[in-house]
């Protein structure tokens, strides 16, 4: 990253992000990511999938191209952190609302959440 | 028993004791009190005036003047507790004691008379720090260390001046002398009691005795065994005004129990406002923290509430306006649809085609009772440009309509109005003539202003002519409750007549709540030819806020509405509306505006989420024509905005866009309209001067009874959508009955 290197490709991910060691560099910089050039200046580590962190991060010598997950079925898929963006996790709140909305007689419900 | 009790309460006041005599020479000290009676007392014996000296301070005062008044004059100020400037002076807190000159011992300045020249009071020598110093120290003997979990902390007087005027340390001795501990009483919903912070001030007492004329609560006991309460175990307070008991105590021995614990005064945001829930126009200060209404406190205004407030305005907005309010644009798609939520732009697109396709003649709006002057001007302005001229005040569909003024008597301001004011019941009125109103609870304020001058004895002759056995708090003449008296009265038949003619200043009240009979009364005419008979002052107890302003602004009263069967499309337009027996047209568009979705709203096509009277600016005037306006505590919830500008956005999109856009603007075009709409003050009162033509012949008809709507105290907490909308209302309903059902009271 924002540095000059060379290395093998070991794989590429499903955002297309591409996975590279060199054992030539001391160990912590003999592997790295290249983001898709797609997100151009907003990479973000979270755009990393959970397999590759893991190889990335040296808890596992083999990269999930070679030895994949096991997919089980309460898994949900990687996504990255939206904090900062429209899309990001609002929590509700628990705290029981200061005014309350009118309900008309007959028909749905009508709620109203304060943003 | 209660009328017993109520004519020995005036004979107290009638006896000429030092402390009724005291109050009289304060009555004329005041520029306030009877015009007529001062000139008569300065013509007979024009009071020699003494020379005090406070503090080698000279003052000039009338015989009489004590000294707590004469410090006050000079601009010192005496602590007290138990010395309230509207109730009797009771002299027992001993707090007020000062060093009088040639006087071995301290004296208590608020009991204290100044009869003697050249007077010298000290009040801060030695003497009297240390009387001071002694008396706080006793008070705090007894009294719980409890300021941090106390709802008065922050604002209580035993706290402030046992700062300012305690001693810096205590001899007690709490192992030796344990503090006394006294248990609390249940008074009601309105009013929570922790009897151990009591320091037996009697201020509770003697206002509800003189005041509020409800005899409920009493001292027990003497010493340190003395305790304030109702003689009788779970005693709701039988009273529309218990809650400025809570205001008047020193201490935190009455706090407000829908307010417990919920705010700090340190915390607190006060906005100056002007109370809805009756015509009266109380000035009041709405509380507020974090944009969330905490509580609503009277403000002093001597023309109208004095510094009292009715428990309906005190406490019903507080909860009331936080339940079933209209927080998003709802639209009913079809006929047979759902309401469903929407954004302002669908809703105001249904408005504007509604506006546009429905022919201009069968166009309704209708205002309600809390609706503010602005909204009612951009209304007219929309429905004339569009070519309508019905824009209607509402009126109740169970009451007489033919108490109201018709449009016809709207061209003077004198035929709709509390001409008499409310600050001038005090003013040498030498009879009251009250006609189908229960003023207690139709106007709490203007019949305590009633009471106050029965009991300083500026009024003393009062009749009724309505409901028989109402309890208004004072003596009066029944005369009966049909039209039938009203008539004989107009002819000259009836037995008062001799005193209408004698009377130099005879006060004619008018209530508009008068239920609707069989037949029509014609009791608005009627009172009219009486007044203009007699040359009596013709007075209308109007009960909702938004009547006068309605009809200065020149909207009819909705009983004048034409509405026919045919079906073809009509618009109905309500703002704030609430009636179950509402004439809604056949084939109807129903907008409905406001701020609290109760009955009408219901059966709406469109509704148009309004703000409250605390989430706006907007000009209210009261019942005896001061203009006077409400500002904007917190903002409107969620999605809803000021009625004005709903009804501004609106005409843009019916495609008659409306040239203003800003409240200057509006007020600029109200201007216009009626200029003195826009003279906003609490203190001044524009009376008009145009006297309407007198009425010479009415019309005769067969009699009707003349009953107001609300009978006993059960009636008076739920009238309208925000009170409906109180939980803290309901409990007092619930209490009011079985407090009734206890003593045998039948509602």
């Amino acid at each position: 990253m924002d540095t000059l290197k060379f290395g093998d490709l070991v794989g590429v991910d499903k955002y297309g992000n591409k996975y590279y060691q060199n054992n030539y560099y001391f160990y912590g910089k003999n592997r790295w990511v290249e983001y898709n050039d797609k997100v151009f200046f907003d990479y973000d580590a979270s755009q990393v999938p959970a397999e590759w962190h893991n190889w990335l991060h040296y808890m596992t010598d083999d990269p999930p191209t070679t030895n994949p997950r096991v997919q089980y079925k309460w898994m949900i898929d990687h996504t990255e952190n939206f904090s900062g963006t429209n899309r990001q996790y609002v929590p509700y709140s628990t705290v029981k609302q200061k005014i309350t909305q009118w309900q008309p007689k007959d028909g749905q419900k009508i709620k109203y959440n304060v943003k | 028993m209660l009328r017993f009790v109520a004519a020995s309460c005036k004979r107290t006041a009638n006896n000429p004791s030092c402390v009724v005599w005291l109050k009289e020479c304060r009555r004329h000290a005041r520029t306030s009190g009877s015009k007529q009676q001062q000139t008569s007392a300065a013509q007979e014996t024009k009071p020699k005036l003494l020379e005090v000296f406070i503090d080698e301070k000279k003052v000039l005062v009338e015989p009489g003047t004590t000294i707590l008044e004469a410090a006050a004059m000079a601009g010192v100020e005496i602590p007290r507790f138990c010395y309230h400037e509207r109730l009797s002076v009771a002299g027992n807190c001993r707090m007020c004691l000062v060093e009088v000159e040639k006087s071995i011992k301290p004296v208590a300045s608020c009991a204290m008379p100044i009869m003697m020249n050249g007077m010298k009071v000290k009040t801060n020598s030695p003497m009297t720090k240390q009387a001071r110093e002694g008396v706080m120290e006793f008070l705090l003997m007894n009294h719980p260390l409890d300021c941090p979990i106390c709802d008065q902390g922050g604002e209580c007087d035993l706290q402030d001046q046992s700062m300012a005027f305690g001693s810096d340390r205590s001899r007690l001795q709490v192992e030796l002398d344990p503090k006394r501990a006294v248990e609390d009483k249940n008074i009601g919903p309105l009013v929570k009691t922790i009897m151990t912070r009591c320091i037996h001030c009697t201020r509770c007492v003697r206002f509800m005795n003189e005041i509020a004329g409800c005899e409920d609560l009493g001292t027990t006991g003497r010493g340190s065994d003395m305790q304030i309460g109702t003689y009788l175990e779970n005693t709701a307070l039988l009273s529309e005004l218990s809650g400025n008991i809570v205001d008047l105590c020193p201490v935190g021995a009455l706090t407000s129990k829908p307010y417990a614990f919920t705010a700090r005064p340190w915390e607190l945001r006060r906005v100056d406002s002007v109370d809805v829930l009756d015509a009266v126009g109380s000035n009041i200060s709405v509380c507020t923290r974090s944009g969330d209404l905490m509580r609503i406190l009277p403000r002093e205004n001597d023309a109208v509430n004095e510094e009292w407030l009715a428990d309906k305005s005190r406490h019903a907005p507080v909860d009331g306006l936080k339940a079933q309010r209209l927080t998003v644009p709802l639209l009913r798609p079809s006929k047979s649809s759902q309401l469903q939520m929407c954004d302002w732009e669908d809703a105001l697109l249904a408005v504007g085609r509604a506006l546009n396709g429905i022919q201009p003649s069968r166009m309704e709006a209708i205002v309600g009772p809390f609706v503010d002057a602005e909204t009612m001007v951009v209304l007219k302005d929309l429905f004339n440009t569009i070519g309508s001229e019905n824009v209607y005040l509402h009126v109740d569909s169970d009451l007489d309509k033919s108490c109201f003024p018709s449009s016809k008597d709207l061209d003077f301001q004198k035929n709709y109005l509390f001409n008499t004011s409310i600050a001038g019941l005090e003013d040498g009125v030498d009879l009251l003539l009250l006609i189908g109103t229960n003023i207690r609870f139709e106007a709490p304020l203007v019949n305590a202003r009633i009471r106050k001058a029965w009991r300083n004895n500026l009024i003393n002759d009062i009749a009724v002519i309505g409901e028989n056995g109402l309890d208004l708090l004072y003596d009066y003449e029944y005369l009966g409750d049909s039209t039938k008296v009203l008539a004989d009265i107009v002819a000259g038949k009836h037995k008062i007549v001799d005193r209408l003619k004698k009377a130099q200043k005879a006060v004619v009240i008018l209530g508009q709540q008068i239920l609707k009979k069989d037949s029509d009364s014609n009791a608005y005419e009627m009172v009219r030819a009486l007044c203009d008979k007699y040359g009596a002052e013709f007075n209308l107890l109007h009960a909702n806020a938004s009547t006068v302003a309605a009809f200065d602004l020149g909207l009819k009263p909705s009983s004048e509405r034409k509405t026919d069967n045919s079906d073809e499309q009509s618009l109905l337009w309500l703002i704030g509306v609430d009636d179950e027996n509402l004439t809604i047209p056949n084939n109807s568009f129903v907008i409905y505006q406001g701020h609290t979705g109760d009955i009408c709203a219901n059966t709406a096509d469109v509704i148009l989420p309004g703000s409250a009277f605390t989430e706006k600016q907007g000009t209210m005037i009261s019942m005896e024509g001061r203009v006077q306006q409400t500002l904007a505590a917190i903002t409107p919830p969620n999605m809803a905005r000021e009625d004005w500008k709903i009804v501004r956005a609106c005409s843009e999109l019916a495609n008659y866009p409306l040239p203003y856009d800003t409240l200057l603007e509006v007020r600029e075009r109200m201007q216009q309209l009626a200029p003195h709409l826009t003279r906003h003050s609490n203190r001044k009162l524009e009376k008009p001067s145009l006297r309407p033509p007198p009425i010479s012949s009415v019309s005769a008809q067969s009699p009707v009874s003349l009953l107001p709507r609300m009978k006993s105290l059960v009636d008076y907490w739920q009238t309208d959508a925000i009170s409906r909308c109180s939980p803290t209302m309901s409990k007092c309903v619930l209490s009011t009955k079985k407090e009734f059902d206890k003593r045998g009271i039948k509602y």
